[in-house]
């Protein structure tokens, strides 16, 4: 038999999704906006817009086939005109041959303005490893290559990252 | 001795190395004092990423902030003002939002950790880091989402924080068994070949090589076996996924979707439920038979006291025998003669006295 839902019923029932919306995508979401702008207050300002988004269209979260991945085409979008909005981030210097390892306590400044120099796709490797914390086999399946290769590539990206932030104290 | 560069020792940091350019590392950075401070000098940069990348502090308050807009307690507006006040009031929090638990527990064994120290139960581990644990004989330990994960000689497993539970055990090599404590997030298991899923139940993850010479080669050809005890178990990788359910153990490799095997277990029970079945045949049919012998017996008895005018049954002391029947006179078999009837292969009466047919 099927059950009648009224309007304020249905309001209800996206009360309570919208929290979980919070609960279940908010990493997934902070994830994305760091990948697209690379610091980390812009991506929360992003993650922000993002969720104030959803809560304002929240007619099109039940009409959506796949929520995640609505969720997260909203969360690109968002960053991707912050991104538009924002000042160019500061091209790559120089390589500095051999770049230690970025030690505590670090420049946050520094370094935030170095993640932003770093390409989406480095940063998406820098941020599955350290902000997710994804292990090498996972790694290699997300990004459906092999560990090894994943491996060269988080290096390669750890390596710019290290050549910008060392290269800015020059 | 070459020094590896630091890219490898990065790679090796991670755990990105293959088991024996792993163990060439280990040998190496053990014995040299400069690939140490590389070493503890990537291991300060992954902290520092990992906290720069994603301040828990922030986030949390952040995240909060957002609930409260969800469930309609707060204005849309400035939540980003509050995030200083709040961060302060959630500060007690952080740990609660982003990683669950705070602690891993070594219960029980030994492991050798990372940097080749030994250690032994009990002992906590932050959960907020990244371990890598080599069992020394079997070891167990407690989840910060309070799993249990028993672990074979040898086994291999890192626990770095992440997943939906806050932890994200990754079997390397080596069994363990899962004893998943009961939540609607599910606990991640990682493999070499996929994902096992599990929101509650007991199931064992054994991690398989495709051998040559009894070395493990690579670890691009690993696999996983997937038995599961109770509960349901989700196994996934980029090419599907299936659900294995108690008795069911599931095969995962690199290159196939998940499998789900003919149980050897189902297998066992179903062989050992005809067995019984049979046993029970058996114990009937012998029943039966000792019943008959009885009844034969006290059959004998009564036939052989109970001599008639007719006849008599007869046994000879050595398995043999038979009724013998005495006619009178007038019948159909002369009088005086004897028939005997034995137990025989033909089962057909022996007549010792054809003297019936022959009419005086």
């Amino acid at each position: 038999m099927p059950v009648d839902i009224r309007p304020q019923q249905v309001e209800s029932i996206s009360g309570s999704s919208l929290t979980e919306l919070v609960q279940n995508y908010f990493m997934d979401v902070y994830g994305m906006c760091f990948r697209v702008l690379g610091r980390p207050q812009d991506a929360e300002d992003a993650t922000q817009e993002t969720f104030l988004a959803l809560f304002r269209t929240r007619e099109k979260l039940a009409a959506a086939q796949s929520l995640r991945a609505w969720v997260l085409t909203i969360a690109r979008n968002t960053s991707i005109s912050m991104l538009r909005a924002r000042r160019p981030a500061a091209s790559l210097p120089d390589s500095v041959a051999d770049a230690p390892p970025i030690r505590s306590p670090g420049d946050p400044e520094r370094l935030d303005r170095a993640m932003a120099a770093l390409s989406e796709e480095d940063r998406s490797l820098v941020q599955m490893r350290f902000m997710e914390g994804r292990s090498p086999a996972e790694m290699a399946l997300a990004c459906g290559r092999s560990a090894g290769s994943v491996a060269t590539a988080l290096c390669r990206a750890l390596k710019r990252l290290r050549d910008v932030y060392h290269g800015e104290a020059r | 001795m070459t020094h590896p560069d630091l890219d490898r020792l990065t790679a090796w940091v991670h755990g990105f190395l293959e088991a024996a350019e792993a163990r060439e590392a280990d040998a190496h950075v053990a014995g040299c004092a400069a690939c140490r401070d590389t070493v503890e000098g990537l291991r300060d940069e992954a902290r520092l990423l990992s906290r720069a990348i994603a301040a828990p502090e922030r986030l949390s308050a952040l995240k909060e902030g957002l609930l409260q807009a969800a469930s309609g307690k707060r204005s849309h507006r400035g939540l980003l003002w509050q995030i200083p006040l709040a961060a302060a009031v959630l500060i007690g929090l952080v740990t609660a939002l982003l990683s669950p638990g705070s602690r891993h527990s070594l219960v029980d064994g030994r492991v050798a950790l990372e940097d080749g120290r030994v250690v032994s139960a009990p002992l906590d581990f932050a959960a907020s880091q990244s371990w890598q644990l080599h069992v020394v004989d079997r070891a167990s330990v407690r989840l910060s989402d309070r799993s249990t994960v028993d672990l074979g000689p040898g086994a291999r497993i890192s626990l770095a924080p992440g997943g939906a539970r806050g932890v994200l055990p990754d079997l390397a090599a080596g069994e363990a068994s899962f004893s998943v404590a009961p939540d609607p997030k599910r606990l991640s298991i990682v493999s070499p070949a996929g994902r096992v899923e599990a929101a509650d139940g007991r199931f064992s993850v054994r991690i398989v090589f495709e051998e040559e010479g009894g070395v493990p080669v690579k670890n691009a050809l690993a696999g996983a076996i997937v038995t599961v005890f109770a509960g349901s178990v989700a196994l996934s990788n980029a090419n599907g996924s299936v659900e294995a359910q108690p008795g069911q153990s599931a095969a995962l490799a690199r290159a196939e979707a998940p499998l789900l095997m003919t149980s050897p277990q189902g297998q066992q029970e179903e062989l050992l439920r005809r067995l019984e079945q049979l046993a029970a045949r058996v114990a009937k049919l012998e029943d039966e038979v000792t019943q008959l012998e009885q009844k034969n017996k006290q059959l004998k008895q009564q036939l052989g006291s109970n001599v008639g005018p007719g006849g008599a049954v007869w046994t000879d002391g050595a398995g043999q025998s038979g009724v013998r029947i005495q006619t009178g006179p007038g019948g159909a078999v002369a009088p005086g003669s004897v028939i005997i009837i034995e137990e025989g292969d033909e089962k057909k009466p022996e007549r010792k006295n054809p003297a019936p047919q022959e009419k005086k």
